[in-house]
């Protein structure tokens, strides 16, 4: 078992360098210098030269000039030596700053962990009502269709998922804030400061249950579709239980297993919050800071958020597998 | 969600003597609903097909005085801006707000405006005719793109194993890693504007690229899992002692047989594709010179202040109607060609 | 990191601790969602000013103050030396923290300013018992060693190149200072151009003359004092915790969303100005003269980055005052007499009008082969161009036509240069003159491409305009919509062909707008994005540069100005009118163009507030 999990962290090592390898393409090289952005319109060569030194990007990308390295060892000691190092390439620095976690400055100089911090509290506050609201609602709706399979309920149902599923994302909000937010006058129309988070986040979360409903019902339909068929409902029918126990004691325990593989596997996008409800609605959450950084071009943001997100469900999953492997002897630790 | 599909082990071979496409036809006839939605997936990509045409036609022969068909002029004033749609006099007495009439309509013919005009009084019917060429082509370029990275490298890594396998897992759990929406934008912003092997990535070019490059993952891991199946199959033991080349086992014996699982994936990907521009349209980084659902949505952000509903609602029902279509008949189409997937 | 997916069907998981796993994951997310308290605490009302932001706001750090709203929040806290005439226009310079104006050498070189004695700074825990100290003259000379310091990469130090004797060398010194940090630069060493001779007197001495010192620089919030203890306790951290002497101080700073002031207690305290313009009694905005200020106990700005939810905002009364958006100006303004209409009216909204001295254009690159050396091709666009049109199509007709490019409201405002004809419309006159082009150009016009600085849809309908306009005489355009940041990158390095950008005058003088044009600066070292050449025009700005306001300064303007124009840098559309909305709650709100700061003398009638909330509500409920 301690050999399983030790196997599995260091299956993530590789995974993470990856991440990194990854973001470091799309923002240091194909991203390009940005120096000038963060400068401003009027500012001067040196004041472009300046942070292009601060952010590194006077440094070659991944080869290090050791020369320097060698001397800053010499004469400053260990510590000034290994700086000295891993500020030597874009790539190292990169890497330094995410395991670190420490990603410096934002394009507006204020520090990204800090931004990143404030914007957990606000997305969560809206999303884990909404998940585990649509959680309850498609699995008890999944439960009901399940059972009345076959029959104009369920067809009527698949259909309503399919309908919903179809409908553009950006539609519902606009929709759903023009009407009730600014016709009907029902629900804020933007996040008040001055009124507490959750009065602001009703209305983004009706919506966004609406707009989850569709593939969530779907895949809890199937999922309880599926154990409905098996070989012990028969026996359980068989053996004269009543639905209702055949349901909740049957199906719905063995249908815990994909539905909390669902779940835990969409805690970490929990974090992340929803772009486009926190935009239009003003809610100063991590979606929002993101939809944010993509319009000022703040790659440094946008990578830090990557890396932390990638993390985030590297670690879930890693959790979940070793859920596994502590709960069924029978996985295979290899 | 693939995970949680079934897959019994008694599935059914398929009866000999008919092919598994003649056979999934044969099934699909049955289903009129699904052939319905086939045929409206059609009249888009027909559409679409139709526009492409009289674009280059009309870039060709514009100078000897090719119009190009006139519901496609999306660029002409039709009328007034802001003009509702012709209905809308039924219920409302109240004239709709005419900011400006253009001294110059550019065009003489009527009609266009049944569906109303946006703020240049271009005829939003027009807009969303043309909003399917922008769509389509996005999805069918985003589509080839990733099949064309997926398909190869999930086959190569099936066949292969070893360290190629490992490498090419490894890519693609990374890549997986990273939720997709992020993904998708971080491409398309730092892919837009710049110039690879000489092309521009302008709108939408940057738009399919950015998604194409992203969504390779799912079609290379399935791709990956059949050709490990089907790899140790007598037909490919006997294509193997003939003396055929890897490339040839591959390309010629292999794929082939999992060429249903490529269909069926790119199907259910495509209502994506669909989706996916609307977003990226209103984070700025969808095609912006052009008409598209995704531009045509996010104009309603401030239109609604002046109660223009119609050009959101044209758009948003033409996205509508195609995922609605696409997804049935993908469904459909699942079923059929992949009966060990069947649910019902 | 593929879940292995043999595992049992029956075994423990789903026994046991299927629902305990599902409860213990509810749980814990349940548990950050309890936290989702409020941000701002309400039970201090007391007067409120309830402001909008429609984008977020950059900075609070003064050197690195550039934009509108950095600078409308800044002024409140950060003071400079002096500060336009809140009321009187023509705009008057008044002493802020200057006590009493410059004394100025004959030959305009030296400037001698006594500063207020008993200003302190706000509290703060930066200070060593955590008081705010005496503003003393080093704070201003810290505050301009800031800017000069490359290492504080302040965006307003081309303000100051080549004008104060000694800053560019000290400028020099921190450019080749080893570390990175702005505070480790040595800021002992003495500028002998801006010096303090003693606690409450400054010197300045000037390189040549500057007419435009007080404007440009001693008015603007970046010259602001500030305490070297802020920089050296709060580091890099001063963008969010500023510390400054003026009548408000910062309370609350949530970026993205609010930012909140409240009263500084440690003010020195002013009394409301006695004087106005004429009208201004009438107008009730001198009914509180000679009264303590500031009013306000509170300042909330809100930070709402869409148009249609600030403006429902607004009509709700959550706000005071507001801008009129195009999308809304239909509902609002009767479109004939530019009044507003009687709904507006009812709901006693006031409406204010006033010219901002700004102008807005399609620039030509002249760097660019094809329009450069082009001559009647750059003039045929200026004619093919309906300014007219654009103004009622996009600006709902509030602006006046730009016939040339110095904005109506400044002194060296040509009133005839509409007489020069540079902003015909005129198709016909057009079509001719790109024979002539095409005959320059030896072949037909290729297709040009027009660059957007923004994707969003007023971008996107204004760049289809222009194309519609080309195309009526012949000429291809391509449209670029590119983001705020890749249109900057690009222009400044001369990538773009034809941009459409504009600009406010930040001082009521023309030399900014001539500046655009000047050889030494060319985009980055300057505001020349047209990579505009003209040795003349480069003598003349040396010229005028340095003299003094005078009608001889005003006619080298104005000829300069034309000279400019003749050769068609930019299609010239339009200058902007100002629309401002504001509730009949909000008292003493007389619009100013340059300053900001202002919220000190403003006022708000909480019941009156509350009156026109309680008549919605009625209204709501007789729906």
């Amino acid at each position: 078992m301690t050999a399983y999990i030790i196997r599995r962290l260091l299956y993530m090592i590789p995974i993470v360098v990856g991440v990194l390898l990854i973001t470091f393409v799309l923002f240091t090289v194909i991203g390009g210098d940005i120096s000038q952005q963060i400068a401003g319109k009027n500012a001067d060569a040196e004041t472009v030269a300046e942070i292009r030194a601060e952010y590194g990007f006077d440094k070659p990308y991944f080869k290090v000039e050791m020369a320097p390295v060698r001397e800053s060892f010499k004469e400053d000691g260990f510590k000034a030596g290994m700086k000295s190092f891993f500020e030597g390439s874009q790539f190292l620095r990169h890497f330094k700053n995410a395991v670190t976690f420490n990603f410096g400055r934002a394009m507006d100089r204020q520090k990204i962990s800090e931004k990143i911090l404030q914007g957990v509290g606000p997305s969560l506050s809206l999303t884990v009502p909404m998940f585990i609201a649509s959680l309850i609602i498609t699995i008890s709706l999944a439960l009901a269709v399940a059972f009345l399979r076959g029959t104009a309920w369920d067809f009527g149902t698949v259909v309503l998922c399919v309908i919903l599923m179809s409908v553009p994302y950006l539609s519902f909000i606009i929709f759903g804030q023009y009407i009730f937010a600014y016709k009907l006058d029902l629900f804020p129309i933007y996040y008040n400061p001055t009124e507490p988070m959750s009065f602001s986040v009703i209305l983004p979360i009706l919506i966004g249950i609406v707009a989850s409903l569709g593939p969530g019902l779907r895949f809890y339909r199937t999922v309880m579709l599926d154990e409905i068929r098996s070989d012990y409902v028969r026996t359980a029918f068989a053996k004269g239980l009543t639905a209702r126990v055949v349901l909740f004691k049957h199906v719905l325990k063995n249908a815990m297993i994909p539905i909390v593989t669902n779940v835990v596997m969409s805690l970490p996008r929990l974090v992340l919050g929803s772009l486009l409800l926190e935009r239009f609605f003003g809610i100063p959450g991590l979606g929002y800071l993101m939809v944010e950084s993509i319009a000022g071009r703040d790659f440094f943001v946008l990578n830090a958020m990557t890396f932390m997100m990638a993390l985030l469900i590297v670690i879930f999953t890693l959790l979940t597998d070793i859920c596994y492997a502590w709960v069924d002897p029978r996985v295979k630790f290899e | 969600m693939s995970n949680s599909t079934p897959t019994t082990k008694t599935a059914p071979k398929p009866i000999k003597g008919r092919s598994l496409w003649s056979d999934a036809i044969r099934r699909l006839r049955k289903r009129r609903f699904a052939m319905v939605c086939f045929f409206i997936v059609m009249l888009y990509f027909v559409l679409a097909g139709v526009i492409f045409v009289d674009e280059q036609l009309k870039e060709s022969f514009g100078e000897k005085g090719y119009q190009g068909i006139p519901a496609f002029r999306w660029k002409e004033s039709v009328g007034p801006s802001y003009a509702p749609p012709v209905w809308k006099s039924l219920w409302s007495e109240e004239p709709g707000q005419f900011t400006w009439t253009p001294e110059d309509s550019d065009t003489e013919e009527t009609g266009w405006t049944s569906f109303g005009t946006d703020f240049l009084g271009q005829s939003t019917w027009r807009k969303t005719l043309y909003g399917a060429k922008t769509s389509i082509t996005v999805a069918v370029c985003a589509s080839f793109i990733s099949l064309l990275i997926g398909v190869p490298l999930g086959a190569i890594a099936g066949y292969y194993r070893g360290k190629t396998d490992d490498i090419i897992v490894w890519l693609y759990t990374t890549l997986a890693t990273i939720p997709y929406l992020i993904l998708l934008m971080a491409f398309a912003l730092v892919l837009k504007g710049k110039t690879v092997f000489g092309i521009p990535l302008r709108g939408a070019t940057a738009v399919y690229l950015a998604m194409g490059l992203t969504s390779w993952v799912g079609i290379c891991r399935l791709i990956r899992g059949e050709v490990i199946k089907r790899k140790e199959s007598e037909y490919v033991l006997a294509a193997r002692a003939m003396g055929c080349s890897d490339m040839r086992i591959i390309f010629f014996h292999l794929l082939p047989n999992v060429f249903h699982i490529i269909i069926i994936n790119f199907s259910l990907r495509f209502v994506g594709f669909i989706q996916a521009e609307v977003i990226l349209s209103f984070l700025g980084l969808g095609e912006t010179d052009k008409p598209s659902w995704g531009g045509m949505i996010d104009a309603a952000r401030t239109e609604l202040a002046r109660d223009v509903w119609w050009e959101m609602t044209a758009a948003t029902l033409a996205v509508f109607f195609i995922s609605l279509a696409l997804n049935i008949f993908g469904d459909a189409l699942r079923d059929c060609l992949d009966p060990k997937l069947r649910v019902d | 990191m593929t879940t292995s997916n043999n595992f049992n069907r029956t075994g423990f998981l789903q026994k046991h601790s299927g629902w305990g796993l599902l409860l213990a994951m509810c749980l814990m997310v349940c548990l950050p969602a309890g936290c989702a308290k409020k941000d701002v605490p309400t039970e201090d009302e007391g007067m409120v000013l309830r402001r909008c932001m429609l984008s977020k706001l950059r900075t609070l750090d003064p050197c690195d103050m550039r934009d509108v709203y950095s600078m409308s929040v800044g002024a409140e806290m950060y003071e400079s030396l002096y500060r336009y005439h809140a009321l009187k226009r023509p705009y008057e310079i008044t002493p802020l923290l200057a006590d009493g104006l410059p004394e100025i050498s004959d030959d305009n070189l030296t400037y001698t300013i006594r500063i207020k004695k008993g200003v302190r700074f706000q509290d703060d825990p930066c200070f060593p018992d955590g008081k705010g100290r005496e503003l003393t003259a080093r704070d201003f000379v810290y505050a301009i060693k800031r800017i000069a310091n490359v290492k504080t990469k302040s965006r307003n130090w081309a303000s100051f190149k080549d004008k104060i004797i000694g800053l560019d060398n000290f400028r020099d010194y921190t450019k080749t200072f080893k570390g990175t940090k702005e505070w480790d630069v040595d800021y002992s060493r003495e500028i002998e151009g801006f010096k303090a001779l003693d606690n409450h007197t400054l010197q300045i001495k000037l390189i040549k003359p500057w007419p435009q010192i007080i404007d440009a620089a001693l008015t603007d919030t970046m010259t602001s004092p500030i305490p070297h203890e802020a920089i050296d306790y709060y580091k890099e951290d001063i963008i969010q915790h500023p510390v400054g002497t003026g009548p408000f101080r910062l309370k609350a700073w949530r970026r993205g969303c609010y930012v909140e002031l409240v009263r500084n207690e440690n003010w020195r305290g002013e009394l409301y100005p006695s004087e106005g313009s004429p009208g201004d009694r009438e107008a009730g905005l001198l009914e509180d003269a000679g009264k303590p200020i500031p009013f306000a106990d509170r300042v909330v700005w809100r930070v709402i980055q869409e148009t249609q939810p600030a403006w429902l905002l607004f009509m709700r009364g959550e706000f005071d005052s507001m801008g009129i958006f195009k999308d809304n100006f239909d509902g609002t303004i009767n479109v004939q007499t530019h009044e507003l209409n009687d709904e507006m009216i009812g709901r006693g909204v006031a409406l204010k009008k006033f010219n901002d001295p700004s102008v807005f254009w399609i620039g030509f690159n002249m760097k660019d082969p094809v329009l450069g050396k082009n001559k009647p091709l750059r003039k045929a666009i200026c004619r093919a161009y309906n300014r007219e049109r654009y103004i009622d199509l996009f600006n709902n007709g509030r602006g006046h036509v730009a016939h040339g490019f110095v904005a109506p409201g400044l002194d060296s405002y040509d009133a005839d240069i509409h007489k020069y004809d540079y902003s015909k419309y005129d198709p016909q006159e057009a079509r001719e003159l790109l024979k002539e082009a095409e005959e320059v150009h030896g072949g037909p016009i290729p297709p040009l491409t027009l660059s957007m600085p923004g994707t969003d849809t007023f971008n996107r309908q204004s760049g289809q305009y222009a194309q519609r306009l080309f195309s009526k005489v012949g000429l291809e355009l391509n449209v670029e919509y590119m983001d705020w940041p890749t249109y900057l990158d690009k222009m400044v390095n001369g990538d773009l062909q034809l941009f459409f950008s504009g600009v406010s005058a930040g001082y009521p003088d023309a030399i900014d707008f001539l500046k655009m044009f000047v050889t030494k600066y060319h985009a980055p070292n300057g505001g020349n994005a047209f990579f505009y050449s003209n040795s003349e025009i480069d003598a003349l700005h040396d010229k005028a540069e340095v003299m003094l306001p005078s009608e001889e300064r005003l006619e080298l303007y104005r000829k300069m100005e034309r000279m400019i124009l003749d050769d068609y840098p930019a299609v010239f559309i339009s200058h902007r009118v100002s629309y401002a909305l504001a509730h009949g709650w909000y008292e003493n709100y007389k619009p100013h163009v340059y300053s900001y700061g202002l919220n000190k003398y403003r006022k708000v009638d909480e019941v009156q507030r509350s009156g026109y909330k309680e008549r919605l509500k009625e209204l709501k409920e007789k729906k």
